[in-house]
């Protein structure tokens, strides 16, 4: 419960604040892409899951596809993305690009699959590498703070 | 947990399909009954918190849209500044054309553009030069009197040196009593009519023309009135203070008369051949 107030309140008070051309970053994605590449799929899946549920019972405006399409963004980056040199910024940013295209699409076919192809371009695609640049950027500026305290 | 379907963990497998058909159901009931989705059951002990999320959200886009209002409120103040502005210059424009309509003289309407420091030569620049037939010496009016004097003159701008500035001197006259005097400025600004005959009947509140002597200035045109009278010590003759009819500082247009005064030593030696 603790966790998905954080998030949203993560997405209401900071990140809706940084829009530029009217995108703005994915908290939640960050949120699971961070626990699905930390601690495995299968919390990456279960946070996933109950952050996408959260959100459709949160937020008036969310879709009813985000616990689906979060749980499987979880289950992926915590099944494929372990394999590969995560800790890389590049790697992050790749990532994070995906899985915002993955939550994205999911959503948009179950939403508006005829304006499919112009929301990705208009939307998806700019959202996805801002998401992307800030959850990079987000996670240096964690693992800093984190070797400073350890 | 050790068999694997397709690769997988069976574990894993089995929690991703259960995560799964429940968000299947979810996404199923939400389109189909959203009333009755199970998501209401858990919204329902979250609505104070949905409320909040609704009115953080509520108060982004207030704060979004009172930062456009403010901005158009600026937009607004402005142009309404700018229109006010316009109408105060349309208005003296109008006055000024249409003194000019029953003026004798041909007169080039100009535009004030700065005020120069007493160091820079003084007096003001006007956007009218040579190339509207400005020369040096001509006289420069507004419809409620005498401004100054041109004494410089380039092909899109002019120097006017003003009524109120030392070294400026026009031949005037006290229009009730006909008297006449040289009418010139102190160094701190005080303008001045000198020369004028002791006995002269000459009271406050007189009005100041100028009065055509030496041709440089056209008759009639309005200096000030009289603010003050003494008599010179010597008593040869009384001096008398003008207290300006405009103030020569605060001017936005003005106009040029189109006359040059005549060359006397040209017309004196013609007289001579």
């Amino acid at each position: 419960m603790l966790f998905i107030l954080v998030v949203l309140a993560l997405d209401l008070l900071l990140f809706s604040k940084i829009v530029i051309f009217g995108l703005s970053p994915d908290a939640t994605v960050i949120i699971v892409v961070y626990a699905a590449l930390r601690f495995g799929c299968i919390t990456g899946m279960f946070i996933g899951f109950v952050v996408g549920v959260g959100q459709v019972a949160m937020m008036t405006t969310a879709s009813g596809a985000l616990p689906l399409a979060s749980t499987l963004v979880g289950y992926l980056v915590g099944k494929f993305g372990t394999k590969v040199a995560y800790e890389s910024a590049l790697v992050q940013v790749v990532i994070i690009f995906l899985s915002v295209l993955i939550l994205d699409s999911i959503n948009l076919v179950w939403l508006e699959p005829k304006h499919f192809v112009f929301d990705m371009l208009r939307f998806s695609l700019g959202t996805a590498a801002y998401t992307a640049v800030v959850g990079a950027a987000l996670a240096g500026v964690v693992s800093h703070l984190t070797e400073r305290l350890v | 947990m050790k068999s694997a379907v397709g690769g997988i963990a069976f574990g894993e497998f089995l929690i991703l399909v259960i995560l799964i058909g429940l968000s299947i159901a979810i996404m199923v009931l939400e389109r189909h009954d959203p009333d009755h989705s199970p998501l209401v059951y858990i919204a329902t002990p979250l609505r104070p918190l949905k409320n909040l999320a609704g009115a953080i959200t509520r108060v982004r886009y207030l704060e979004s849209e009172n930062s456009i209002l403010r901005g158009r409120l600026t937009e607004l103040r402005y142009e309404n500044a700018m229109l006010r502005e316009r109408l105060q210059r349309s208005g003296q424009a109008e006055k000024l054309f249409e003194f000019a309509q029953d003026y004798p003289e041909t007169l080039v309407f100009a535009r004030v553009m700065t005020y120069l420091e007493r160091r820079d030569g003084g007096g003001i620049i006007i956007d009218k030069g040579t190339g509207e037939g400005i020369t040096t010496n001509m006289v420069v009016i507004t419809s409620q009197g005498l401004v100054g004097i041109v004494t410089r003159v380039g092909y899109r701008a002019s120097q006017v040196k003003l009524i109120d500035e030392p070294g400026y001197r026009v031949s005037a006259m006290v229009r009730r009593s006909r008297s006449t005097g040289i009418m010139s400025a102190t160094a701190d600004g005080r303008i001045l009519m000198e020369w004028v005959a002791p006995d002269a009947p000459v009271s406050d509140g007189d009005t100041i023309v100028t009065s055509g002597m030496g041709l440089v200035a056209p008759y009639g045109i309005p200096i000030g009135v009289v603010a003050g009278i003494e008599l010179e010590p010597q008593k040869f003759s009384q001096i008398l203070e003008i207290r300006p009819c405009q103030d020569p500082r605060h001017l936005e247009q003005v106009a040029v008369i189109l006359r040059s005064p005549p060359d006397f030593t040209r017309m004196l030696g013609k007289d001579k051949q």
